[in-house]
């Protein structure tokens, strides 16, 4: 039985990180108060960096992972709005920094509880970004993120994220892989792209003009690349552990036959499906699909699994004022039609199996509707 | 700990009455004040049901951060793994760790009409139904709690022994399976503390077969 929390923290301590610079911020903090206590009695091998603020953090993740270490932080809401400015640069570096974000309502007013706007924020930042559903899922998508990330096609950070409360403080049954299983799946980090050597001088991330956007470009051709790396690591975790995840980037949940089919990414998900077997049993052709990665965003994954669906919903635990559901924009987007775009809750405010009950019978219009 | 392989099965044991809640899942609600142990209430019992080898899933909810603030805690145990989460509005089990909390939060109301109430007081369910005729027609089982610690600890930190007397009546996990998840959950603090908890929890335990004659 372990929480969300213990689950980021074992799966940085089964991918062997190396250096783990940190800022405490609830509901982040078990995690690497747990780390530490491991560093502490000899269980880690690693070096543990208490920072004097998320800025430093994130600048630390870079600058070690630039030295060519494998390296691991935590942290979330408003303790991530404040790296933002080193999260592109992190990027645009190309160092596959993993850096969980418990997720969590930003302020004002303060709020503890979970809502996606604090990833949502960082959306454009260059990052990979993965939800988690559950506890095993933090575990394993730690694990596999470092070897997605370090894979030669992709080389990019990413972020993982966990619902603050919903999973960072329930415990919850989760299966620890062995060192040897892990050591095998990912071997030890052995950067060829950029090791800051005094040996051998490097400039990383200096002024360029005209090519720019070339450098762009190839963060944008990462990203694509990103998604076969994903869906081939997800395969090779599933065939050593029995848990793949759904596809990688997307988890449908009857949809082979549904008319009806709300998407939604996160913990909410565990309820929504619980949702989902309740009106089936009275016959209901309900489904789901459950976004794994934000960014890169699966078009075409959410295209092929939704498109014999009639009637779509999008939950947005998140808002942009002034222009409605982020993922309920980019999901209309990718499948050029309407859909009903729900705004449910936000600050961890408890949506509940009745109220997506009564979501499920509001779908088939093109507008934004507020569940209070 | 060790998990049942992959695998679960809902083990052989007397459950309570099968009249007196559907088995598909049993949700628990704790309520108590900081530092009487609602937290670990809750991770004794989810501890507990994995070693029984079935799901759980336990978490708290706290306000202020105090010794004496209200906290509650809750607890989900099945034979399949576990969809549902968060706050638990209608518990087949609702906990009391202290009394006290009535007059602070409502914790009676909405209650389903088949749940089961367990209450660290030093009245008789007779008495405390009187005092609180809303729960009149549910199930309500009594503990002085806070004596038997008091009297087995020297503490008044009555949890674990309260979960002896729930689980006197309710059976909701094994006596073996409880000893081991206390030894795990209070792993931090002396043996002999450990011990004298679970012999507090044992006489608890004992205390059942009058309490259910009385309760029905």
């Amino acid at each position: 039985m372990i929480t969300g929390n213990g689950a980021a923290a074992w799966g940085a301590r089964l991918a062997r990180a190396e250096i783990i610079p940190n800022f405490p911020i609830t509901p982040q903090t078990a995690i690497i108060e747990e780390i530490a206590s491991w560093i502490a009695s000899g269980e880690m091998d690693a070096d543990f960096l208490p920072m004097e603020s998320e800025h430093s953090v994130i600048s630390a993740l870079a600058a070690a992972s630039s030295a060519g270490t494998r390296v691991f932080s935590a942290t979330s809401s408003q303790g991530l709005l404040l790296m933002t400015e080193m999260m592109f640069v992190t990027s645009g570096l190309r160092l596959p920094v993993i850096l969980v974000n418990v997720s969590r309502g930003l302020s004002a007013p303060i709020t503890l509880w979970s809502d996606h706007n604090d990833v949502l924020v960082q959306r454009d930042s260059g990052w990979l970004q993965m939800f988690c559903s559950n506890n095993q899922e933090v575990l394993d998508s730690v694990v596999m993120g470092y070897k997605i990330a370090e894979n030669s096609e992709v080389l990019l950070p990413m972020m993982i994220n966990l619902d603050g409360f919903t999973l960072s403080a329930t415990r919850e049954p989760v299966e620890i892989p062995s060192h040897d299983e892990i050591d095998d799946f990912l071997p030890a980090y052995n950067p060829k792209h950029t090791i800051l050597d005094p040996k051998e001088p490097m400039s990383m991330g200096g002024a360029v003009f005209d090519e720019y956007m070339y450098f762009r470009s190839q963060q944008r051709m990462a990203m694509q690349n990103s998604k076969s790396v994903i869906t081939d690591v997800c395969a090779e975790w599933e065939k050593m552990t029995g848990r793949g995840w759904g596809r990688g980037l997307v988890e449908p949940y009857c949809l082979d036959d549904a008319d009806r089919a709300l998407l939604i990414c996160g913990s909410e998900s565990a309820i929504l499906k619980y949702t989902v077997d309740k009106l089936r049993k009275d016959g209901e052709k309900v489904g789901m699909l459950r976004l794994r990665t934000m960014r890169p965003f699966p078009c075409e994954e959410i295209v092929d699994a939704l498109s014999d669906v009639e009637e779509i919903g999008v939950i947005d635990q998140d808002i942009s004022p002034g222009s409605g559901g982020i993922i309920a924009t980019e999901v209309k987007a990718c499948l050029g039609r309407g859909v009903t775009s729900f705004i449910a809750g936000l600050g961890g405010r408890r949506i509940g199996v009745e109220k997506y009950e009564k979501i499920f019978g509001r779908l088939g219009r093109d507008v934004e509707e507020w569940i209070f | 700990m060790e998990l049942c392989g992959r695998g679960y099965q809902l083990p052989t044991r007397l459950p309570f009455p099968d009249e007196w809640w559907d088995l598909s899942m049993l949700e628990i609600t704790i309520h108590g004040r900081g530092g009487q142990g609602v937290v670990v209430t809750s991770r004794i019992l989810g501890t507990a049901a994995l070693y029984d080898c079935v799901y759980a899933q336990d978490f708290p909810l706290y306000g202020a951060a105090r010794r004496g603030a209200p906290v509650m805690a809750f607890v989900r145990i099945d034979d399949k793994p576990i969809l549902l989460r968060g706050y638990i509005a209608k518990p087949d089990i609702l906990m009391l760790l202290d009394e006290s909390i009535i007059e602070v939060k409502d914790v009676f109301s909405d209650l389903p009409a088949d749940c089961t109430i367990i209450i660290n007081t030093t009245r008789n369910t007779e008495d405390f139904k009187d005092a609180h005729p809303e729960i009149k027609d549910l199930r309500v089982f009594c503990v002085d709690g806070t004596g038997i610690a008091l009297e087995y600890l020297k503490k008044p930190i009555p949890n674990v022994v309260i979960i002896g007397f729930l689980i006197g009546i309710t059976q909701i996990v094994t006596v073996d399976a409880f000893k081991k998840a206390v030894r795990d959950e209070l792993g931090k603090y002396p043996l002999d503390l450990v011990d004298k908890n679970i012999a507090g929890a044992l006489k608890a335990h004992e205390l059942v077969t009058g309490a259910r004659v009385t309760a029905r």
